[in-house]
């Protein structure tokens, strides 16, 4: 029986290596388009190519923007320009607390940022962020904190295109990439945030009663992201930017949601649901994302809520 | 926790150290062992249900002895009563009773008239189906004399959820099953690899080819209304094939885990597509649950209607094929599934061919051309069945089989995928190389272990590049 579990303990383990090789020969050759269980989309969605391109180049900002599309749809860096502000966006589509963690670990340092203004869309809490990390693998420069982050999701397409985009990186060398503009309909402004042409809402606004249940590695990752910060000693604001009202009253928990961000070691917490009212058809462009109408109101808001933080330093 | 998760993984590697090197190869402790982790086992999905499978069991171990000991033929039968009245009143009420409810208010609905009665709250425990049809068997078993009672509550209760088989079953038979729990198990080791490659090669059927076809299936009988007649053709043949990797597959991982346990359970499945008539088919299909009804419904009833010649054989068949469509679940398509497959029978009963077991290309490569033909005839009629099988309602699957037969019916199919395609074709191939083996992946023919191990390895990749991980519950579970 011991030669039977030495054989088994053999495979497995010359079989990991040959497999990580294989996915790495995969990526040098063969196109992700027919590999099901490889996800690796460069300049896919939500413009992350282009962001991170810029964030690799940019220097000190007085604010730095993390989140989700909430955040890099809704806090636009020209409206805090006009108060004298630098503002750099780093959300990216679905972006949960375990890669805002990677790329808070990553950019703070360049950025040297005054103030941090953290969307936390209660959604993101609930979701294991393979989307995410996909998302910032396929945009971005390899490295071990990124495998780190791939370990941590315990998924297999993560795992799989971390390895396959080993080979396919060193394949397409520095091949440009162009970010997909969701039918001409998105345009990526300078400092991370994405504009939407549309001004029209005509999703539905009819939902279901739900309760979001935060994930526990989600909020491990968040108490280390507001611990990064208070370590560097730079402000953090956590902030719900708004959603359309029939969406929002349909989150049951919302209560319990405020009394966690409330009770959580930030500078302030501002959920501009509770005190801005926008039309759903008027401001959104859908049931949760702003149009540029509803930027301008919430970055206001916004502006008038931070402006006695930037003013401390 | 199921198979294929790593909760299960984990499990079961700490499970089978313990079992092997902590017991020290004493019976007792492997029995209570085996006993434990099944328990753990089940109660992983839900503990509460837990206490249906110890209370039946219990009554089941003392029913055995009971009958075995009555010295009138009336307190046998009575205490047979019993059994048969707690297993399969049991299972009538968490499966049935909502089913029995609403066909009856809808029945006399029709005559205008409310019966005000409401179907109950119910969910099925996991497994009834199985761990009830091995119950019973054993009472009618020891009833008939086949088979003495176990005199060991720990072997009874081991060989009731024994949990390889636990689920999904194969539905192990007493006689099969608990005279391997009587005896001292060594560990073997040929057994133990050949389990898992039997693994292996479910983990494929099931990831690769039976849930990346359930991608495409769900899409097609979701939107049937909206495709062509062609796309719905596909949808049948999809989820035929679906059907059976996810139960098949299932069953192979069940016989692979029970033999690194040292156990050689029934084979649940003996490549029925190669079938050439539809008794064929039902040789090698679900093997265990046809089995079972054959020695406990057929063979009563054919003995019942003796008299009638080739008319009650007909009946015989017909009600045994709708139990087994009624056993699949509590729906009026389940029942005319298995009418359906019944009626099938009708002509070899006539023509007098029902027993005749046609070996296919007997050590050829390749089957003959009526042997192809009459293959494909018997895929054919069992993949329109699955459509009744996997429709909602009766309704719902007339109107598919409308659709399907429409003009659209010659159009060229939407949702068409060339990778799952080549994986059923892959499938079908190497099912067909191995149909003289016990599964797809015994490969004992290939000396070379280099090469045995790079084609492990090969299908390790395929299953971790190529499969479907989004829909790891076996459609099989919620019979």
């Amino acid at each position: 029986m011991l030669t039977f579990i030495k054989k088994i303990l053999a495979f497995t383990s010359i079989g990991i290596v040959l497999y990580i090789a294989c996915l790495f020969v995969l990526g040098l050759f063969v196109p992700p388009s027919i590999l099901p269980n490889i996800k690796y989309k460069p300049g896919n969605y939500g413009y992350m190519y282009t962001r991170l391109n810029e964030a690799d180049t940019a220097s000190r900002v007085d604010i730095l923007v993390l989140g989700a599309s909430h955040a890099y749809r809704g806090i636009d860096p020209r409206e805090f320009k006009k108060a004298g502000w630098n503002v750099f966006n780093l959300a990216s589509s679905a972006q949960t607390p375990i890669q805002t963690e990677y790329l808070l670990g990553k950019y703070i340092d360049s950025f040297k940022p005054k103030l941090i203004v953290y969307e936390i869309a209660p959604t993101v809490f609930s979701n294991k962020g393979v989307e995410s990390t996909l998302d910032i693998m396929a945009n971005s420069d390899l490295n071990s904190e990124m495998f780190k982050m791939a370990l941590k999701s315990r998924d297999l397409w993560v795992l799989n295109t971390f390895f396959y985009a080993i080979g396919k990186k060193l394949a397409d060398g520095k091949k440009n990439i162009k970010d997909n503009a969701g039918d001409d309909e998105d345009a990526y402004i300078s400092g991370g945030f994405v504009q939407k042409k549309s001004l029209e809402n005509t999703s539905s606004l009819v939902f279901d009663d739900k309760q979001i249940e935060f994930l526990e590695s989600q909020k491990d990752a968040f108490e280390r992201i507001l611990a990064v910060a208070s370590r560097k000693n730079v402000q953090i604001i956590l902030v719900q930017a708004p959603i359309t009202s029939e969406y929002y009253r349909s989150i049951k928990n919302m209560n319990e949601i405020n009394n966690y961000f409330l009770s959580r070691k930030a500078n302030a917490y501002y959920n501009f649901n509770d005190f801005m009212s926008l039309d759903s058809k008027a401001f959104f462009y859908d049931h949760h994302h702003l149009n540029q109408n509803g930027v301008q109101y919430f970055n206001k808001a916004l502006l008038d809520k931070i402006q006695p933080f930037l003013k401390k330093n | 926790m199921i198979f294929n998760s790593v909760e299960f993984f984990i499990f079961f590697s700490v499970f089978f150290v313990l079992y092997w090197f902590v017991s020290n190869r004493n019976l007792s402790f492997q029995n209570i062992l085996l006993l434990i982790g099944s328990y753990i086992f089940y109660a992983w999905w839900d503990w509460r249900f837990l206490s249906l499978l110890i209370g039946s069991s219990l009554l089941n171990y003392y029913l055995g002895l009971g009958i075995w000991n009555s010295k009138t033929d009336k307190k046998k039968k009575g205490l047979l009563l019993i059994g048969l009245v707690q297993g399969l009143g049991g299972l009538v009420f968490f499966k049935y009773v909502n089913f029995f409810v609403d066909s009856f208010v809808s029945a006399f609905s029709f005559f205008n008239i409310d019966l005000n009665l409401h179907a109950m709250n119910l969910i099925l425990p996991l497994g009834i189906s199985f761990y009830t049809f091995r119950t019973v068997s054993y009472l009618l078993d020891i009833y008939k004399g086949k088979i003495e009672p176990s005199h060991n509550p720990i072997v009874f209760f081991s060989y009731v959820a024994f949990f390889p088989s636990l689920i999904s079953g194969p539905i192990d038979r007493a006689s099969t099953l608990i005279p391997q729990l009587e005896k001292n198990r060594n560990f073997d080791y040929d057994q133990a690899v050949d389990g898992c490659r039997q693994i292996l090669w479910g983990l494929f059927k099931k990831f690769v080819v039976a849930d990346n076809c359930g991608l495409i299936t769900k899409l097609i009988f979701n939107d049937y209304h909206e495709l062509p007649g062609s796309s719905l053709l596909l949808g049948a043949f999809y989820y035929t094939i679906q059907i059976y990797a996810d139960f098949s597959g299932y069953s192979d991982m069940a016989i692979g885990f029970a033999k690194l346990l040292g156990f050689n359970i029934t084979k649940n499945f003996d490549y029925p597509f190669f079938s050439q008539n539809i008794a064929g088919f039902w040789r090698k299909w679900h093997i265990s649950l046809t089995t079972w009804l054959t020695d406990f419904v057929f063979t009563p009833l054919t003995i019942a209607f003796r008299d009638y010649g080739k008319v009650g054989l007909i009946l015989a068949i017909i009600i045994n094929f709708t139990t087994i469509g009624l056993w699949h679940g509590a729906n009026w398509t389940f029942i005319l599934f298995g009418f359906l497959h019944g009626c099938y029978y009708i002509p070899l009963i006539i023509r007098g061919t029902l027993s005749k077991k046609n070996k296919i290309a007997d050590d050829k490569l390749l089957p003959s051309f009526s042997e192809f033909i009459y293959m494909s005839i018997t895929f054919i009629v069992v993949m329109l069945t699955f459509i009744v099988f996997r429709s909602d309602t009766i309704s719902q699957a007339v109107d598919y089989f409308a659709r399907m037969f429409s003009s659209s019916f010659l159009s060229i199919p939407k949702l068409f995928n060339k990778t799952t395609t080549g994986f059923i074709i892959v499938l079908i191939a190497v099912e067909w190389l191995q149909r003289s083996k016990q599964h797809g992946l015994q490969i004992t023919n290939i000396s070379k272990p280099f090469m045995r191990k790079t084609l492990y390895f090969i299908t390790i990749l395929i299953i971790f590049i190529f499969g479907a991980f989004n829909n790891a519950d076996f459609l099989y579970f919620k019979f």
